[in-house]
């Protein structure tokens, strides 16, 4: 089988690097390209093909034009075949044991994101948001966790992996330091990886200007970013709660044209370069992310992490 | 009675003379953070690094940039340059 390998990897790159927002399906429906044999009514043919994976198989005229998959690429047939979306089940699924970087959630809320293991004294906890965890302050201590979180379909009492423990309330009237909670788990039911980002280093450090970090989170899942602003004072929305104020934030932009972070990423853990803990991560806007200093996050809850 | 022939007291001087910041960007920023958050469309006040990476500078984040908001906010607070930068709403995640 003779198949240049630029042309998969020029198909590959036009596909992954397209814009989406179109009504119509563009490249984002494309998921993945690989060499086969061709397969025509179930039979294996001996001839190759080039098979295009995609997200859904619909009719041509739902198709952009540029995004149509071609019935032959350098002379070779082509097969498409709808996969599904690959790229959404790793961060949103159901895991035993759940690492850090997935989703979880207060049986009330919809879904943010494990940030990461943690210790108050001999209690091994789960630690993310307040809004995540504690629904908002409206959470009570033994409030049943989930994980997936219920948006992403987890529910009480079959998914749920661990009880509220304590949070820090967010005061709507005078200055915030953080927005975090805990949760108790079993050891059973929880792994100290990270989905994405493997094995965490301590110690924690504290943010820096220009410090790269990445992040996993439920939505977005891993990106990349970097610190451009500390000691950040910012007014933040909780929707129905009001709008609160945090002093002492990090905020941190993200590398690329995609963003750092987005709705439900919130309890991610930010990390340096070296996998050690920076920030937690809990708010932000279409361009910018809004992080707790980790040590703020570990001193008000009384928290030591599990790495 | 200060003794002249100690070197680091000239260079005291010397680093006052030349730099017109006598506090750190830190106080100047919460000196100033109460009056620069309520101007209606500001969503934040931190420290950041400068467009050319050029040193320190306060930053002022807006919802979104207006001639209005431009001319209310100050371009340098007490030496440290001040960098206003669209934000859109922040909002929990």
């Amino acid at each position: 089988m003779r198949l240049e390998k630029s042309l998969i990897l020029d198909v590959v790159e036009e596909a992954l690097s397209a814009p989406s927002g179109t009504k119509l399906y563009g490249f984002e429906n494309i998921k993945g390209v690989g060499i086969s044999e061709k397969i025509i009514n179930g039979w294996l043919t001996l001839d190759p093909s080039v098979t295009v994976y995609v997200a859904a198989k619909v009719p041509l005229n739902e198709i952009q034009e540029e995004a149509r998959v071609p019935e032959k690429i350098g002379g070779v047939p082509t097969d498409v075949v709808e996969i599904g979306e690959i790229d959404a089940f790793p961060f949103k699924g159901r895991y035993r044991p759940a690492p850090g970087g997935v989703s979880v959630g207060h049986f009330q809320i919809t879904a943010g994101t494990i940030g990461c293991l943690v210790k108050k004294g001999g209690l091994l906890c789960i630690l993310s948001n307040n809004h995540v965890l504690a629904n908002v302050n409206r959470g009570n201590p033994g409030d049943p966790v989930v994980q997936p979180g219920p948006i992403d379909g987890g529910h009480v009492p079959a998914d749920s992996i661990g009880k509220l423990t304590t949070f820090i309330p967010i005061d709507f009237t005078n200055p915030n330091a953080v927005d975090c909670a805990i949760a108790e788990v079993q050891s059973k039911l929880v792994t100290q990886q990270n989905q994405a980002l493997g094995k965490l280093k301590l110690p924690v450090v504290p943010a820096q200007l220009n410090m790269l970090v990445n992040k996993c989170g439920r939505t977005t899942q891993l990106t990349r970013g970097r610190i451009t602003d500390i000691n950040a004072t910012v007014r933040v929305g909780y929707g129905s709660s009001g709008t609160a104020v945090f002093q002492r934030q990090v905020i941190v932009q993200s590398l690329n044209a995609n963003p750092f972070s987005q709705g439900g990423d919130s309890g991610s853990l930010i990390v340096n370069e070296a996998n050690q803990p920076v920030a937690l991560l809990f708010a932000g806007s279409a361009s910018h992310t809004i992080a707790n200093p980790i040590q703020s996050v570990l001193g008000a809850l009384g928290v030591t992490v599990v790495a | 009675m200060a003794d002249f022939a100690d070197r680091s007291f000239f260079q005291g001087i010397r680093v006052m003379r030349q730099n017109p910041k006598s506090s750190s960007i830190e106080k100047v920023m919460s000196k100033h953070e109460a009056a620069i958050m309520a101007i209606p469309g500001v969503t934040g006040i931190g420290i950041g690094i400068g467009d050319q990476q050029s040193g320190l500078v306060i930053k002022v984040y807006v919802e979104r940039k207006t001639p209005e908001l431009e001319m209310r906010i100050p371009k340098e607070l007490e030496g440290y340059p001040v960098k206003t930068e669209e934000t859109g709403e922040f909002r929990a995640f």
